[in-house]
């Protein structure tokens, strides 16, 4: 079979979101990013594979390592990695890595680019607005920068990642989540946000 | 009317002079202020009346002034069953009374109250069900009867929510005891959340007079509302109540409209005590109220309780709402204190400083009404000789207002509903509570302490026992002991003529529980479910105690041995909005969504998913399956199939992973092609179907129903789990949207946009596997044949889908490619006599009634299910699924509908229809049905029963349609 990059061709990634509907004017910001690129990798030899790229990977699962470029590294179990590049910045390394990723013994390619929908939001009230959706404490303190909360918000799969600098507030979030249930999910957090 | 003659600031804490507000109550025009409450804006303007009893339809009014009771139930426009005393006056409200026949004022019903005696406690257990059919003649009279307000169907729902809330302590209960204790905890580095029911902050501090001259709880409110208000660590929700207490201290807290659901680490529940009130003859009359609901219409809206006010105590406290009264030009004239040596001299002086004489060791014995029966007009005084007992002559006093203190009640609720049990010493009339659940600590009245110091030594207390549970602290705490006694041992007057009310909600007298265990209910529960005490809106608040100790006198028991009812959420009634709260219903759209609804699609759902049944308006819904079953069968159409379940295996054990899952074998399955899979579960039922594709020699990908992929899924980790094999297991789903282009012109529409896939039949044959490119898109292609035709699934990453489907619906337009829906591709699929697994078959359907034998491998080893397929197959077969077909003119089967063994009187159902449509291709219904053993044969005739009747189908050999399949090899 021939090669099959699905991190490639971002110009032609349609997000089911309507950008026009960006909750900007709240206090809560609400953006959906799922156009931009993202790899994962699982396997025995993924964290290797990944170190061997030159990432840094986070040591537990459920943390995250961003770096000054911007991307972040997602360690969602042992051998479970996905990298997220928000700012759009690093699509042609992605897409290198995902290549290169195919042909590593021990490491799969995930498909989450394709499967997940990704809204970033910022906000001072960004943990008090998901205190309405979302069973898991994100407030600052109890959900600290570089976290990952795999939980249920407005009851669909969600991977919640605390993108917070560590010496600030923590009022910066990702979350990754079905994207066939993407236009759920983000009706309930614009909703949610209505009274910031 | 007007509320608006009150007495001067500073009472009235809660009421805004500034502000009027009109609001009509019955039809009459009323005044009030902003804050007021409904009942406090009635009291002011001198109307006291404002519900009837739920039985004998008695005259009620405000007892406790914060809606610990049911006779201040209203009814508001859009709201029935609202409590007055608690419900804030709202502008140009109407509020009406409810339970009357005729007006509040004159209700006909009141004449049931001369038949109580016909009306003894449980009587209804013991009438209406004789003679046979009497009910029915009741039924009606009684359901006109029960039930308070009226529910306003046309409401319009209002928007509810919920919000998660966590801290480290949560404190229930803003009285002195829960401020201290939250100011403690806070200052200690807790996270706190504190909670009260109330619009301020200070509980009793906020009505209640703790001495004489009446300073000491105003400064102690200041000083700790001060440091609350503002403090960062403390998170304060007033107005808002906690309703329940469940394990892990999580909690349900109503604030408006929305529920928050508590996590707390700690909890200290500092809810304090109900005041209590005293049963004698009439205790029930308008003007007759707990000292505490006189103290509340002072302080907090500056009403005046009365012209003339008696005190009937067991406690100091009924001294110093007397003084409270004196001082704000209540005439009292006495002071009946039902305790032999009266109170402590300082305070008896400061009473009889402001003219207040006090009858000590005596009691209330009967009250006597208004002359229209309404209001209190005199109370009679009788000395108390024995417990219970009072002297034969009695002294009439005169008086609009009796203020009752009988002692008080912990709140216990939240704690007994967490497995706490409320003991009663029955020599000091003291309550403790015990056995706390883990991580709850109380604090205040609620742990019988009562000397307002003491209090906030208690309060504090609680707070370091929180900070050393979260080691925040090392300072292990001493307990508070307080001595003040508040509570008299036996404030029960029977008398002979009754309506001495135990339980207001309910109308039940003192001898109506006496009674009940005269007639075997000694159990406290029993007494609870005999005689309905305490199952009223106020929840036994006033009635428990006495019931306890009335049940206990008469079975010669004590209090504690005979215990209070089981404390059940909720504290207070809460609304179904409440705990509906905004409504998540996730669904799950295909990236193609908004292209099938700008098509006219009718969507229908398929698990949460939303999928096209067909494109155009419902009720062409016979026409518009036809046209496009036609267009597919004669052009070409295409089906958003994005919804089939996507798994993908890969690693050196992939093979031999798909090899155990599915009955057929795939260790030889060639790369590029697909095979269809069957998947059995350990009891050899078939639970789905899918195709699997053969990408590498160690990567497959394999499809699977909409709603059975998630259980697949979770099967293959669970067996793997065991097996231990080298596969990675990835439910791709939502990765893979997926559309199939169907119809002889299927390949001219693809090939407009694949040009990097030789799409011809000898290079990309039936049931091939490939990959390529739509404008550089890659997709994964696979030839087949469900709906009978030539045949492409396009399976395409799902951000591309979009584009993809717009630019092959642009290369279908040339040879008028028409979208076509879900029920459309069950005709389709049917006439090909292909099944679909969960329609055709159900949770006994072995791989042998499907007729799948073929898609077993018999040579392996072992797949999920294979020994049970084995034994299944080799009994003696009882039904098989066949196509049948009728002719069109008869009545439509439809899935379900059973089949019979034989036609007229003694048939046994033998199967059932699971599929059955009606087929223009063959201009006749066709179906799918499981029959009998014996009735399976081709050319039988199998009765269906349809709508009571029996129709007789014909068993055909599937499939309906092309059954050499030579529409698959269309060049």
């Amino acid at each position: 079979m021939s090669e099959f990059i699905i991190s490639a061709h971002a110009m032609c990634r349609q997000s089911p979101i309507d950008a026009s509907l960006c909750a900007q004017d709240s206090q809560v910001v609400i953006e959906d990013k799922t156009h931009t690129t993202r790899v994962g990798v699982r396997g025995v030899a993924a964290e290797s594979f990944l170190k061997r790229q030159g990432m840094i990977v986070p040591d537990q699962p459920n943390q995250a390592e961003y770096s000054e470029n911007g991307l972040i590294v997602l360690r969602l179990s042992r051998t479970e990695f996905w990298l997220i590049d928000v700012a759009q910045s690093h699509q042609a390394a992605l897409e290198a890595l995902e290549r290169q990723a195919l042909s590593e013994e021990g490491v799969y390619r995930l498909y989450c680019q394709h499967s997940h929908a990704l809204f970033e939001l910022k906000g001072e009230y960004s943990a008090e607005m998901f205190a309405k959706l979302c069973g898991v404490d994100l407030s600052h303190g109890a959900f600290a920068a570089q976290s990952i909360a795999q939980t249920s918000v407005a009851r669909v799969n969600a991977i919640v990642v605390n993108t917070s600098l560590s010496a600030q507030r923590s009022d910066n979030y990702l979350i990754l989540s079905d994207v066939s249930s993407a236009e759920h999910l983000w009706d309930a957090l614009l909703d949610a946000s209505q009274e910031f | 009317m007007s509320g608006l003659d009150r007495l001067p600031a500073p009472l009235g804490s809660l009421i805004d002079r500034t502000k009027e507000i009109r609001f009509e109550f019955e039809g009459q025009s009323y005044q009030g202020f902003d804050g007021d409450t409904i009942a406090s804006a009635l009291v002011a303007s001198g109307q006291w009346l404002m519900s009837r009893s739920f039985k004998y339809h008695r005259p009620r009014g405000p007892l406790t002034m914060a809606g610990q009771d049911a006779n201040t139930l209203v009814q508001l426009p859009d709201e029935p069953n609202v409590l007055a005393d608690r419900s804030e006056l709202r502008a140009n409200t109407s509020v009406m009374g409810q339970n009357y026949n005729g007006s509040l004022e004159h209700d006909k019903d009141a004449k049931l109250s001369y038949g109580a005696r016909f009306m003894p406690v449980g009587f209804y257990y013991r009438a209406f069900y004789k003679p046979k059919g009497i009910w029915d003649k009741w039924e009606p009279f009684i359901r006109k009867k029960a039930g308070l307000g009226t529910a306003n169907l046309n409401f319009k729902p209002t928007y509810h929510d919920k919000a998660y809330a966590f801290c480290d302590v949560v404190v229930v209960g803003a009285g002195p005891a829960g401020l201290a204790a939250a100011i403690d905890a806070a200052q200690g580095g807790a996270s706190v959340i504190l909670v009260d029911e109330n619009k301020q902050l200070g509980g009793a501090l906020t009505y209640h007079r703790f001495d004489a001259d009446g300073r000491q709880a105003a400064q102690i409110l200041s000083d700790l509302v001060g440091q609350v208000v503002g403090h960062p660590n403390i998170r304060v929700l007033t107005n808002a109540t906690c309703n329940a207490w469940f394990a892990d201290n999580y909690l349900p807290v109503i604030q408006g409209n929305r529920m928050f659901k508590v996590r707390a680490k700690q909890c200290v529940v500092a809810s304090g005590a109900f005041e209590q009130h005293v049963v004698f003859r009439n205790n029930d009359l308008p003007g007759i109220m707990m000292s505490s609901a006189a103290m509340r219409l002072m302080k907090h809206y500056a009403v005046r309780p009365g012209q003339k006010a008696v005190v009937l105590t067991g406690n100091d406290d009924g001294y110093l709402a007397a003084i409270e009264m004196a001082q704000h030009g209540v005439d009292v004239p006495l002071i009946v204190d039902m305790r032999k040596d009266g109170v402590e001299p300082s305070l008896e002086a400061a009473v009889k400083a402001l003219g207040i004489n006090v009858k000590c060791g005596a009691t209330v014995y009967e009250a006597i009404p208004n002359s229209d029966k309404k209001h209190l007009a005199a109370v009679k005084i009788h000395t108390i000789k024995a417990q219970g007992e009072v002297a034969m002559d009695g002294v009439m006093i005169p008086c609009d207002t009796l203020c009752m203190s009988a002692g008080y009640m912990p709140t216990y609720q939240l704690l007994c509903q967490g497995g706490a049990k409320l003991q009663y010493d029955d020599r000091s009339a003291r309550f403790a509570l015990t056995g706390l659940p883990k991580d709850v600590y109380i604090a205040g009245s609620v742990n019988g302490i009562h000397d307002l110091n003491k209090v906030l030594q208690d309060g504090k207390r609680a707070a370091a026992q929180c900070l050393v549970a979260l080691e925040l602290s090392n300072d292990v705490p001493a307990l508070v002991q307080c001595d003040r006694v508040t509570n008299f041992d036996w404030p029960i007057f029977k008398h002979p003529q009754g309506k001495d009310f135990v339980d207001y909600d309910e109308d039940l007298q003192a001898k109506d529980i006496i009674n009940a265990t005269r007639l075997g209910y000694r159990d406290i529960q029993l007494v609870k479910r005999f005689s309905t005490v305490g199952m009223g809106p106020s929840q036994g608040r006033h009635s428990a105690l006495p019931t306890a100790r009335l049940v206990a006198k008469a079975t010669q028991r004590t209090v504690s041995e005979t215990g209070v009812t089981t404390a059940r959420p909720p504290f207070v009634p809460e609304k179904l909005a409440n705990i509906a709260g905004r409504i998540f219903s996730p669904h799950r759209y295909t990236p193609m969504h908004k292209r099938h609804l700008e098509l006219g699609a009718h969507m229908i759902p398929a698990g949460i998913w939303r999928r096209p049944a067909f494109y155009g308006p419902k009720h062409q819904r016979a026409e518009l399956i036809q046209q496009e079953a036609l267009a597919v069968r004669n052009g070409v159409g295409i089906i958003d199939v994005s919804t089939l379940g996507g798994i993908e295996l890969r690693g050196p054990d992939a093979a031999e992973f798909m090899n155990r899952m599915y009955t057929f074998a795939f260790l030889k399955q060639p790369i590029g092609k697909t095979r269809y899979a069957v998947l059995t579960n350990e009891q050899g039922v078939v639970i789905d179907d899918g195709v699997a594709c053969r990408i590498g020699e160690d990567h497959f990908y394999v499809t699977a129903t909409t709603g059975g992929v998630d259980a697949v899924y979770r099967e293959m980790t669970k067996w793997n789990a065991q097996w231990r094999l080298n596969v990675d297991i990835a439910n791709v789903t939502s990765a893979f949207s997926a559309v199939n282009v169907a119809g002889p012109m299927a390949r001219k529409v693809l090939q407009k946009v694949c040009t990097d896939v030789d799409l011809s039949n000898e290079a990309f044959p039936y049931l091939g596997y490939r990959e390529g490119t739509i404008e550089g898109m890659p997709v994964r292609l696979l030839r087949v044949g469900f709906v009978g035709e030539l045949g492409y699934e396009i399976h395409m990453p799902s951000l591309f889908a979009l584009k993809i489907w717009d630019l092959l619906m642009v290369a279908g337009d040339e040879f008028t490619m028409r979208p076509f829906g879900v029920e459309t591709q069950r005709l389709l699929r049917l006439e090909k006599g292909h099944i679909i697994v969960s329609q055709d078959t159900d949770g006994m359907s072995h791989p042998g009634e499907l007729s799948l034998e073929w898609a077993i491998a018999r040579k392996k080893p072992f797949y999920v299910g294979s020994r049970s397929v084995d034994i299944v197959m080799a009994r003696e077969q009882t039904r098989k699924l066949v196509g049948f077909k009728l002719d069109k003119t008869v009545a439509k089967p439809e899935e379900g509908h059973i089949v019979l063994d034989r036609v007229g009187g003694g048939a046994n159902i033998t199967g059932n229809v699971t599929s059955c449509e009606y087929s223009p291709i063959l201009d006749a219904f066709i179906g799918l049905a499981f029959v009998g053993i014996a009735q399976q044969d081709v050319g039988q005739q199998v009765p269906i029963r349809v709508d009571g009747k029996e129709v007789l189908a014909t068993v055909v050999k599937l499939p309906f349609y092309d059954p050499e399949g030579a529409r698959q090899e269309v060049a």
